[in-house]
């Protein structure tokens, strides 16, 4: 059996300025007649791991700060696994759901989220990737979601030896990827559209 | 490779690039400031997440795939009363099965229950504009809902969208990730759309416009318009070949 290209690709749209009442209404306050929106990484007093905060702000090509976009995060728990529907020995933790969702405030433009600080994975030939966190991003303004990966400041000796990082070792915005503690447990991850500050992001 | 992540390295069509609009659109105004000017970089090593499970479908409310009933306060939504129909595939024209899709859309005369939108058009009081719903085991989907009206819009000229529902689909992999809209077909306003014509391919817009489809209509009730989405495909290496 072989797959066989033989459908194109629907397109892309931006998600416009009313992307909160599809996908994240109780936030903005309008209340549909289901009880709670979907947005939120399952953390109960079960799952495993260290407790972080993760925020930032969006800036445009003026850096002025972006209060309409929503912003999806997917990540390992903190063993370095994603839950799977095929593989029913996977040992990832039950009581972790691997992505989350958040408007940006409507009013200050900060978004944030509490989560678990991700593991290291393992990959084949001994590569590694350090602890990340891919964040995707939409708004009136952008015709397709960017994709972008949070690194951590604390984890310098793991990203030493993260294969992609390697790759991007000479690209003069790298420290874009790494998000700075504010405080303990607190990590702030701000995103440049535009400008000498720039975001990497990515074509997955 | 660690054996847990191994399913989960599996391998997917690129985004193609002559479907997707470009970042930067200038007659889409918002566009300008908001489209990076470098171009994305490519990352292969990663691990995708094939475990969809956002919401189950015990979860979700039986209204919640029909817009003509999940808000009524006093009555139903004034409207034209639409049956939105389809299938989830990926590229390899393989049905994608519970894979959560969530609308959001104005209501028929052009106005969304939202704090920014002013528009003089009045708000219904028994329509939200949302709606959400799981592909089922074949992929198919549908809605029932009020055929939004067009309304105008600030981008510096006299502009007005297209009737449109927005769409936001999960498939299996956050690489299958899209937000989209949906247009119907006949209409006279997608042609000079600057959202609309931000895709520079157009067999790609004619792939958004949902075509009318009395076979799924009800009688004496709702018609209804088809409209497939195809999400990137699965291009890993059959299983008995990689060993």
């Amino acid at each position: 059996m072989s797959n066989s290209k033989v459908l194109k690709q629907t397109p892309s749209q931006t998600a416009g300025p009313y992307l909160h009442i599809g996908c994240i209404p109780h936030q903005i306050g309008i209340n549909h007649a289901f009880s709670k929106d979907l947005n939120n990484l399952v953390l109960s007093k079960e799952t495993k791991g260290s407790r972080i905060e993760i925020c930032g702000k969006i800036y445009d090509g003026n850096y002025d700060v972006i209060k309409d976009a929503l912003v999806e995060i997917w990540q390992v728990d903190t063993n370095g696994y994603y839950k799977s529907r095929v593989n029913r020995n996977n040992k990832s933790d039950p009581n972790f759901n691997n992505w989350g969702r958040t408007s940006c405030d409507l009013e200050t433009g900060l978004w944030q989220f509490h989560t678990i600080k991700p593991g290291m994975v393992k990959l084949n030939n001994r590569k590694t990737l350090a602890p990340h966190i891919w964040l995707w991003i939409v708004a009136r303004g952008i015709n397709m979601g960017l994709f972008t990966c949070l690194y951590f400041c604390d984890e310098n000796n793991l990203n030493k030896l993260d294969c992609n990082l390697k790759k991007m070792s000479n690209n003069s915005n790298l420290e874009s990827l790494i998000a700075e503690k504010i405080e303990k447990n607190k990590y702030e991850f701000n995103i440049y559209l535009q400008g000498d500050k720039e975001t990497i992001f990515f074509d997955i | 490779m660690d054996k847990n992540n191994r399913d989960l390295n599996y391998s997917i069509y690129p985004s193609d690039k002559k479907i997707h609009p470009k970042p930067f659109t200038p007659d889409y105004r918002s566009s300008i400031l908001r489209s990076p000017k470098k171009n994305p970089l490519s990352m292969e090593n990663i691990i995708s997440d094939l475990s969809g499970h956002l919401i189950a479908k015990n979860e979700l409310g039986s209204l919640d795939n029909d817009l003509t009933k999940n808000y009524c306060k006093n009555s139903e939504p004034l409207g034209e009363r639409i049956i939105i129909f389809g299938k989830v595939l990926d590229e390899n024209s393989k049905p994608i099965p519970n894979s959560l899709i969530e609308i959001w859309q104005a209501n028929s005369s052009g106005r969304y229950r939202h704090s920014g939108d002013n528009y003089n058009a009045p708000i219904d009081p028994n329509f939200s504009g949302w709606g959400r719903c799981l592909t089922d085991e074949n992929g198919n989907y549908f809605f029932k809902t009020i055929k939004p009206g067009a309304y105008p819009w600030p981008n510096g000229g006299n502009n007005w969208r297209p009737a449109h529902i927005h769409f936001s689909v999960f498939g299996l992999s956050f690489l299958q990730r899209l937000i989209t809209q949906m247009y119907f077909e006949g209409d006279p306003l997608i042609s000079i759309c600057p959202i609309a014509q931000s895709i520079n391919n157009k067999d790609a817009l004619e792939s958004l416009i949902s075509k009318l489809d009395l076979s799924k209509s009800v009688h004496m009730d709702y018609r209804a318009y088809k409209f497939n989405i195809i999400l990137r495909g699965d291009n890993s290496i059959p299983f008995e070949n990689r060993l």
